[in-house]
């Protein structure tokens, strides 16, 4: 049991209706850990629950576990005080926002938001060890000295998003959750991203959980992967594996979406339906509605979490699956195995 | 490069002024020159209207007169007040200190007192204190301003006789120092302020509150947070200085209210300021003394869009940056 | 009709974002809102009926001065003698008459204003909109109260004076809708297919913008109100009326404070805060139901 972060049970609820309805995931010291799904499943929820940085209107339960590389004690993040969290956070663990737009306070220089983050959690440097820290981050995210004396909307958009880069990791956390940090940014900015993220992820041995709905992205930064649909995780495994054998049919459709180079030709069917309403998920698998697979037993039954390959999870009644049967566009077809 | 946008918007104030004096030369020749009001107040025979006219040079065609009035507005010679015979600029002049004083202080208490009651509010949306809040400002916000006053009246001073109910001074006292007197002006400006506090308390509670709500959903107060800040220094440090940049502006924008409510609020506390002024010239039909005050009131708000301005400049680094 | 007509109509959508729920949800929502409504319903209701439930005849005077309220006057007497109940009731006709008739010509004037000038552009809107920052940057009252004083005192002049120098606010945003408007692309449909101006204005364009002219123009209806409560207490009202300012102005002068006549204060003073409250209220759900943005912020 040595997991960087263990959540156990995690359910948040806001009026009484669940945001996210039982999660678990694990990540190891160094693991980058990618969590996929739609907008609105849950992914940017559980991130900020490990933060304990919810809204006062939704409410968080459930048990994560924070261990600390270096023999520190372990931490109970479900049981810390608010006071408890400040020490927590950004010193262990670090936020990386999407579209750093508004990300930065807009009336305070970028160098001073950083110094700011650092002296919250180190009282004792002097200005000269201060700057020289930060001068050492921007260096390491790829931007100039000079940059640090000016306001975010002096900076471009790719600049910005470094600055956040660099700011999550001023107090050398162990695991730095990003979300959707390349969303905003086109594709030449994404690739250098990823690609910071990637090397300092090396350098550092930082753990990392990437979130985003661009499959691409996490199939080229992350070790593992994690499928989230209506708050609940259907699919985990390393992130090769989940690729080639998916083992959810949410998986499959979400990949089927994707242009795949030297694959067939032809227009991706995005998947019909949308989301549940949190206030009223449809009885049985929560997918059933829009699954092309759904038989009876979906309809009734909602299927557990079970490791169906070596290392590979899945919620589905039908898993493991070897093959995945062609669907008709509109209908959902029967099963074949 | 900034100091440009600075210089603009005193260029564009001064031509504002400009276009302001000149309107207010046809405003008050909208329904004819002055002196056919006159013609209504009993009393005034023609020979006397006429030779009025002649005094103020209105037997000249318009454009003369119009020469007049703006070599005069321009060089402060604003006239000679119907009723006093006394140049309407003096008696603005002596006016216009009290009227600083009372406005000063009240949008100063408001300013101070709304904004702290603004982010109180927004910090605890949705619980009771804010629905208190709203609602306590949504009722001053619509309440008449002089009809406050007359309750502070009514309370404050004849009920329980706490302070006094109108003027600015005891009248008839000698006074031993400079700091008496000083102490008693305090004492009968209690009264005034508070009705001009309340008067502007809502408002900006309003625009400071809706300020804070939008600034608290910003994704970087979600960061600050992160970073392990207590909550209270987030919303100090990060959030306040965001929230304040909108009350800035827009109390500018309504400062042509609190001008109003000067009007009203002096009139109920016989306080000797340009309102008070303005008020005694309705009554006597004193149309210089009339146009001079407007005259002034319009300049004080253009004056105080001008000092939004600079303040935005001063906390705002984007705007810094054009 | 003909086909360009049907193609006409069809071409015109609605961009104006409104949100889904229809008015009456969002007004009887929430705990203010009915307030609001119910508020507004009596004094409009008051406005009409108050003549037949008046007890006595408001400008009648009697020899009981300044008397507290008794089971004979309600709300006590004025320092004439006459009813004070009877007077709040008369003075709803009047807040209701002047604050709704020249809100209605603020926002016809407004609405022209921001129309042509937003749709025209060029020189038409130079002028426009250099005299609407105009009427922004005076002062409201000083300029209503020289207006005032430059006329007879009536209740038509009350409503033109206040009319006349409130449609500003309403002309930019009117402006500005139109200056959006104009460049989406049912308009440029619509001139491809040959619509003159006048018919895009009217079909097109001026239907969009009705929302917000109409949510701008309740929070009319409430400066109105006030404007002429202080426009008559300034002693610039119609002297044949009473209106609840020439009440809170007639109090004054008569000394109601020093004389402890609160039952002649605290009515008219009230019924106007209450009312411009329960209309300030209702334009600012309006507001939320045109920007459904603001719903979630509330």
């Amino acid at each position: 049991m040595s997991a960087l972060l263990e959540i156990s049970d995690l359910r948040v609820e806001h009026d009484g209706n669940p945001i996210v309805d039982g999660v678990d995931l694990r990540i190891e010291a160094g693991e980058a850990l990618g969590l996929a799904g739609e907008s609105g499943c849950g992914k940017t929820t559980t991130a900020l629950s490990v933060m304990r940085l919810l809204p006062p209107t939704l409410k968080q339960s459930g048990t994560i576990t924070f261990r600390p590389p270096g023999g520190h004690a372990e931490i109970n993040i479900g049981r810390r005080t608010e006071r408890g969290m400040q020490l927590v956070r950004w010193r262990h663990i670090s936020l990386v926002f999407q579209g750093a737009m508004n990300s930065l306070d807009p009336v305070q220089k970028v160098g001073a938001q950083i110094a700011e983050a650092i002296r919250i959690h180190e009282r004792d440097l002097d200005s000269n060890e201060l700057s020289e820290r930060i001068t050492e981050l921007l260096s390491t995210v790829g931007l100039i000295e000079a940059v640090a004396k000016r306001y975010p909307h002096q900076l471009s958009g790719g600049q910005r998003q470094r600055v956040m880069i660099a700011l999550a990791l001023a107090c050398n956390p162990s695991l730095v959750i990003a979300d959707e940090p390349t969303t905003a940014l086109d594709v030449v900015m994404q690739a250098q991203v990823l690609e910071l993220l990637e090397s300092l992820r090396e350098r550092l041995g930082l753990a990392l959980i990437l979130i985003s709905h661009d499959l691409g992205v996490l199939a080229e930064t992350c070790d593992r992967i994690a499928v989230m649909y209506a708050g609940r995780i259907v699919e985990t495994g390393p992130v090769d594996s989940v690729f080639a054998h998916r083992q959810h049919p949410y998986t499959e459709r979400l990949l089927d979406g994707l242009p795949m180079i030297g694959g067939e030709r032809g227009i991706a069917t995005p998947i019909p339906g949308s989301p549940p309403d949190p206030g009223h998920p449809p009885e049985g698998c929560r997918f059933h509605p829009r699954c092309p697979y759904a038989e009876d037993r979906c309809r009734r039954e909602d299927p557990a979490l079970r490791e169906v390959a070596p290392g590979q999870s899945s919620a589905c009644h039908f898993a493991p699956w070897k093959s995945w049967p062609p669907v008709e566009p509109k209908q959902p077809a029967g099963v074949e195995r | 490069m900034s100091g440009r946008w600075l210089a603009g918007k005193v260029a564009a104030a001064l031509v504002t002024l400009l276009f302001v004096i000149i309107f207010n030369f046809f405003l008050f020749r909208v329904m004819g020159d002055p002196t056919t009001q006159l013609a209504r107040l009993p009393n005034s025979s023609p020979e006397e209207i006429e030779k009025l006219r002649a005094d103020y040079g209105l037997d000249k065609p318009i454009t003369g007169q119009f020469a007049d009035y703006m070599g005069d507005t321009l060089t402060f010679d604003l006239g000679i007040s119907q009723r006093s015979r006394e140049p309407v600029w003096e008696e603005i002049k002596d006016a216009l200190p009290w009227t600083l004083l009372l406005v000063g202080t009240g949008t100063l208490l408001a300013t101070v007192l709304g904004a702290w009651l603004g982010v109180f509010a927004a910090t605890r949306r949705g619980k009771k204190a804010d629905t208190r809040s709203l609602n306590f400002s949504l009722f001053t916000y619509s309440a008449p301003e002089y009809w406050i006053g007359i309750i502070l009246i009514l309370v404050l001073a004849v009920w329980i006789p706490v302070f006094p109910a109108g003027q600015q001074v005891t009248p008839g006292v000698e006074f031993s120092s400079w700091w008496a007197e000083a102490l008693d002006v305090a004492e009968h400006m209690v009264l005034p302020v508070a009705a001009m506090t309340l008067m502007l308390l809502g408002q900006y509670f309003l625009i400071m509150r809706s300020s804070m709500v939008d600034v608290l959903t910003e994704d970087f107060i979600t960061v600050k947070r992160a970073t392990g800040l207590p909550w209270y220094r987030v919303v100090r440090k990060h959030a306040v200085p965001n929230a304040l940049l909108p009350l800035v502006t827009l109390s500018a924008i309504y400062f042509g209210a609190v001008v109003g409510g000067a009007i009203t609020i002096e009139t109920i506390f016989s306080w000797p300021g340009l309102g008070e002024l303005s008020f005694e010239a309705i009554n006597d039909k004193d149309f210089p003394v009339l146009q001079g005050t407007f005259l002034i009131f319009s300049v004080g708000v253009i004056f105080a869009n001008l000092i939004a301005d600079c303040l935005y400049f001063v906390l705002d680094p984007r705007v810094q940056a054009k | 009709m003909s086909p360009e007509q049907a193609v006409l109509e069809v071409a015109a959508d609605t961009p104006v974002a409104v949100s889904d729920r229809s008015v009456r949800d969002v007004l009887l929502a929430t705990r203010r809102g009915k307030f609001a409504l119910a508020v507004l319903g009596l004094f409009i209701f008051l406005a009409i009926f108050g003549d037949a439930i008046a007890p006595d005849d408001p400008d009648a005077s009697s020899l009981d001065v300044l008397a507290a309220p008794s089971s004979d006057h309600w709300f006590g007497t004025t320092e004439t003698g006459a009813d004070v109940f009877s007077q709040v009731l008369a003075g709803a006709r009047v807040s209701i008459v002047v604050g709704f008739a020249a809100a209605i010509i603020s926002a016809v004037l407004g609405a022209a204003v921001g129309l042509l000038s937003g749709y025209f552009g060029g020189w038409t809107d130079r002028i426009l909109d250099a005299l609407e920052n105009w009427f922004l940057v005076i002062p409201t009252l000083p300029l209503m109260i020289v207006l005032a004083s430059l006329l007879d005192p009536s209740l038509t002049v009350l409503i033109l004076v206040i009319g006349l120098t409130s449609w500003a606010g309403t002309g930019r945003i009117v402006r500005a809708q139109v200056l959006t408007l104009r460049e989406r692309a049912f308009v440029e449909r619509a001139r491809a297919l040959g619509a003159g101006d006048g018919y895009i204005l009217k079909t097109h364009i001026l239907p969009n913008t009705v929302p917000l002219i109409f949510a701008n123009t309740v929070l009319i209806v409430a400066v109105a109100i006030l404007s002429e409560a202080a426009l008559a207490f300034l002693g610039l009202g119609d002297p044949t009326s009473i209106s609840w300012g020439t009440m809170l102005e007639n109090a004054f002068t008569s000394g109601a404070p020093s004389a402890e006549a609160w039952w002649y204060v605290i009515p008219p003073g009230l019924c106007i805060t209450v009312l411009v409250l329960a209309i300030a209220i209702l334009g600012y759900l309006f507001e939320e139901h045109i920007n459904p943005r603001l719903q979630e912020q509330g």
